[in-house]
C-alpha cells in the first residue's frame, strides 16, 4: 500500500476511528489526538499490511494499542477480575456513556468495536487479536452491566 | 431514560464529527515524512522545517550541487542523503568521496557499505541495510580496528537510527584523542547491527555483526587544518578560552578550555561562525553529535576557504560547581534546588516501574544519568523523552521512566542549572 493509497483509506474510516476513541477514551480532545497518533503510526508502518483488505481491522488494533497506552499513562484501570458483584447495579445506575467509559477496558474495547463504531464480531476480534468465542463472551458480560439488550441484528 | 432509548441516542450524537478531523490525515502524512526523514539522517526534529522539499530545492537551485547529481549519476542517493548537511554537500560538490561498494550479509540481515568520506578526525560511512520485512530500523555501531585486530584508540563511532534499503550515513567514527590519529592504509571495521520493529516499542534486539576490510584512500587520510586562537572570554561572569577552531573537510572544531577558577562549568554553547560573505557556519554536525567535552562540533568552512571567521555566541548552560545533583521524593515531589524553569509535575508507580514528569525551558534534558538509594548509577537516557508542549508556553515536557524501580527517592545528576540567551550576541574575531 502507496502513501496516496493509505491518505484515502484513512479519510474514508477517521470518523469511525474518531467515534470508537471517543467512547474509549471518553474526551473529544483525547479522541483526536489518539486519531492522529493512529494514522500517523500507520503512515510509518503501513509497509507490513501485506492484505488491504484488512485495513480496517489493522488501524482499529493500531488504535486501540494507542488508547490504551493513553488510559495506562493516566491511571490503573480495574480489570475484569476486580469487578464487584454489585457491579451490574451500579453500572445501572450510570447514564450510559458513563457506563461505557468505566467498563473495564477489555470489556470497554469489544462493546465500542461492536455496537457503536459498527464492526462485526469477527472484524472486532480480527482488530483486537482475540479468537471469536473470547469476544462473544465479554460482548455479553458487557451487555450484561450496562444492561443493554442487543443481538448480532442491532449492530452498527 | 429507557436504555435502548439511550443507546440509539448516544449513537446518533456520536454522527458528529471533531472539527480537527478536517485535515487529521495530512497532519499525518507530514509528521510521518519529516520522520522518516529524520531517522534516515539523524538530525533533531526542529531543524527539519521544509525537509520535503529540500533536495528537490537543492538540486534545482544549486549549480554545482546539481552538476555533482547528475555528471555522477551513482552520487545522486548520495546527494539525497547529504542533503541537510551543510558540510557533506559540499564534499559531495567537490567529489570529495571514496566509492566502497563492499557488502556483507548475516543472520538474514545484509549492508551494503557503499561510500566514505574521512579527513584526519573524523570518518563518515555511507550504508544501505536490509534485513526481514518486520524492522522497521536499523542501528548500526562499530569498532575501528588495525591490522591485527587492536581497537584504534581514541576513536569512537556514533550510529545513526536508518530505515532498511535506503542509503545514508548512518555511521560516523570520531577522533578524540590527543594529537593527530595514525590511520592505517587499510581499515578494519567491526560492526554490529540491532533491529527495531514498531510493533514493539522500545525494544532493539542484536541483528547481525558485519566485518569489512578497506583500503583508506590517500588524500583522505590526513587532511585538515588548526587555526590556532587563544583569546580568553568573559562569558555568562565565567571565563573561556577559545584555543582554536580546527578545519576539516567533514566537520570543524572550535576547541575551548575553561577556567578551573569559574563558579560554573559550561555545559553546552549556542553559537555560529560567520564569513566575510555572511555565509554562517552552524553549530552541529551531520552524525547529530554537537560536542565532545569542551571541543564543539559545526559546520566547516573548509572548501569555501573564506579569509575571516567571526564567532557569535548566542547562548550557554551552566552548571553550578556546587550543585551537581538533586533528590527527589517520589511520593511527595519533594526536592533540593532544581535548575532554573525545571517544574517536577508528577511521579506515578505503574506496576514495578515508575514514571517522572516535569517541565523544562529549553530541549535539553536537564538530567543525564541517576543514583539509586543503594548507591549503584544508571544512564537515564533510554528512559528520557522530552518533547515540546503543545500549549504556546514554550516549556517542554519530559518524562523519566523509572524501570523495575522499588524505592522512594531518586537522585537525578543534573546537565545544568542555569540557560541564558544573548539578546545580543558576543562576538569574537577569529581572523
Amino acid at each position: 500500500m502507496t502513501d496516496l493509497e493509505l491518505a484515502h483509506r484513512a479519510e474514508e474510516i477517521r470518523g469511525r476511528l474518531y467515534r470508537t476513541a471517543l467512547l474509549y477514551l471518553g474526551g473529544e480532545a483525547a479522541a483526536l489526538d489518539a486519531v492522529d497518533e493512529t494514522v500517523y503510526r500507520a503512515f510509518l508502518s503501513h509497509r507490513k499490511l501485506r492484505q488491504p483488505e484488512h485495513f480496517a481491522t489493522w488501524i482499529t488494533r493500531i488504535l486501540i494499542n494507542v488508547c490504551n497506552d493513553e488510559l495506562r499513562r493516566r491511571k490503573r484501570e480495574p480489570s475484569m477480575a476486580e469487578l464487584p458483584e454489585t457491579a451490574a447495579e451500579q453500572f445501572d445506575a450510570l447514564p450510559l456513556r458513563d457506563a461505557v467509559e468505566r467498563l473495564p477496558r477489555e470489556l470497554r474495547a469489544v462493546v465500542v468495536l461492536r455496537y457503536f463504531s459498527g464492526y462485526t464480531l469477527a472484524e472486532t476480534a480480527e482488530a483486537l487479536g482475540l479468537p471469536p468465542g473470547t469476544v462473544s463472551t465479554r460482548q455479553r458480560k458487557a451487555l450484561s452491566l450496562l444492561r443493554l439488550e442487543l443481538g448480532d441484528e442491532k449492530e452498527v | 431514560m429507557d436504555r435502548m432509548l439511550e443507546y440509539e441516542t448516544l449513537l446518533a450524537s456520536l454522527d458528529a464529527q471533531a472539527p480537527g478531523l478536517d485535515d487529521l490525515v495530512p497532519r499525518a502524512l507530514a509528521r510521518a515524512r519529516r520522520h522518516r526523514v529524520r531517522r534516515r539522517l539523524g538530525v533533531p526534529a526542529a531543524s527539519l522545517g521544509g525537509v520535503a522539499a529540500a533536495f528537490v530545492l537543492l538540486v534545482n537551485l544549486s549549480v554545482p550541487f546539481a552538476r555533482a547529481c547528475s555528471s555522477v549519476p551513482v552520487l545522486r542517493d548520495l546527494a539525497a542523503a547529504v542533503a541537510l548537511s551543510p558540510t557533506l554537500r559540499a564534499a559531495v560538490e567537490h567529489d570529495y568521496v571514496q566509492p566502497l561498494g563492499l557488502r556483507a550479509e548475516d543472520n538474514g540481515f545484509a549492508v551494503e557499505l557503499s561510500y566514505l568520506m574521512a579527513d584526519r578526525g573524523q570518518l563518515v560511512l555511507f550504508a544501505v541495510f536490509t534485513g526481514p520485512e518486520e524492522y522497521d530500523a536499523f542501528l548500526p555501531t562499530a569498532r575501528l580496528l588495525g591490522p591485527n585486530g587492536e581497537e584504534l584508540p581514541g576513536w569512537s563511532a556514533v550510529g545513526t537510527s536508518v530505515v532498511p534499503g535506503e542509503l545514508s550515513g548512518a555511521l560516523t567514527l570520531i577522533y578524540s584523542g590527543e594529537g593527530s590519529p595514525a590511520l592505517p592504509e587499510t581499515l578494519y571495521l567491526e560492526c554490529a547491527v540491532e533491529c527495531y520493529d514498531d510493533d514493539r516499542p522500545g525494544e532493539w534486539d542484536a541483528a547481525a555483526r558485519f566485518t569489512f576490510s578497506f583500503p583508506l584512500d590517500e588524500q583522505f587520510r590526513d587532511q585538515g587544518t588548526t587555526m590556532e586562537v587563544d583569546r580568553w572570554l568573559e562569558v555568562d561572569g565565567n571565563r573561556i578560552r577559545v584555543a582554536a577552531l580546527e578545519i576539516a573537510p567533514t566537520h570543524a572544531r572550535l576547541v575551548l578550555e575553561q577556567d578551573p577558577a569559574n563558579g560554573e562549568e559550561l555545559r553546552g554553547l549556542e553559537f555560529w561562525l560567520e564569513d566575510e560573505d555572511g555565509v554562517r557556519y552552524e553549530h552541529g554536525s551531520a552524525s547529530g553529535l554537537s560536542a565532545m567535552g569542551d571541543s564543539y562540533l559545526l559546520e566547516s568552512p573548509w572548501f569555501a576557504q573564506p579569509e575571516h571567521l567571526t564567532l557569535h555566541i548566542a547562548g550557554a548552560r551552566w552548571l553550578d560547581k556546587s550543585m551537581s545533583c538533586v533528590t527527589v521524593d517520589l511520593d511527595t515531589l519533594e526536592s533540593g534546588p532544581l535548575p532554573e524553569g525545571v517544574t517536577l509535575t508528577g511521579a506515578q508507580r505503574r506496576g514495578e516501574d515508575v514514571e517522572l514528569s516535569y517541565t523544562a525551558p529549553v530541549n535539553q534534558p536537564f538530567l543525564s544519568r541517576i543514583t539509586l538509594p543503594d548507591g549503584s548509577e544508571a544512564y537515564a537516557g533510554l528512559g528520557l523523552t522530552q518533547r515540546p508542549e503543545e500549549d504556546g508556553s514554550g516549556l517542554y515536557r519530559g518524562y523519566l521512566l523509572l524501570k523495575d524501580y522499588p524505592y522512594d527517592t531518586v537522585t537525578l545528576q543534573l546537565n545544568w542549572t542555569r540557560t541564558t540567551d544573548f539578546a545580543q550576541p558576543l562576538t569574537l574575531d577569529l581572523s
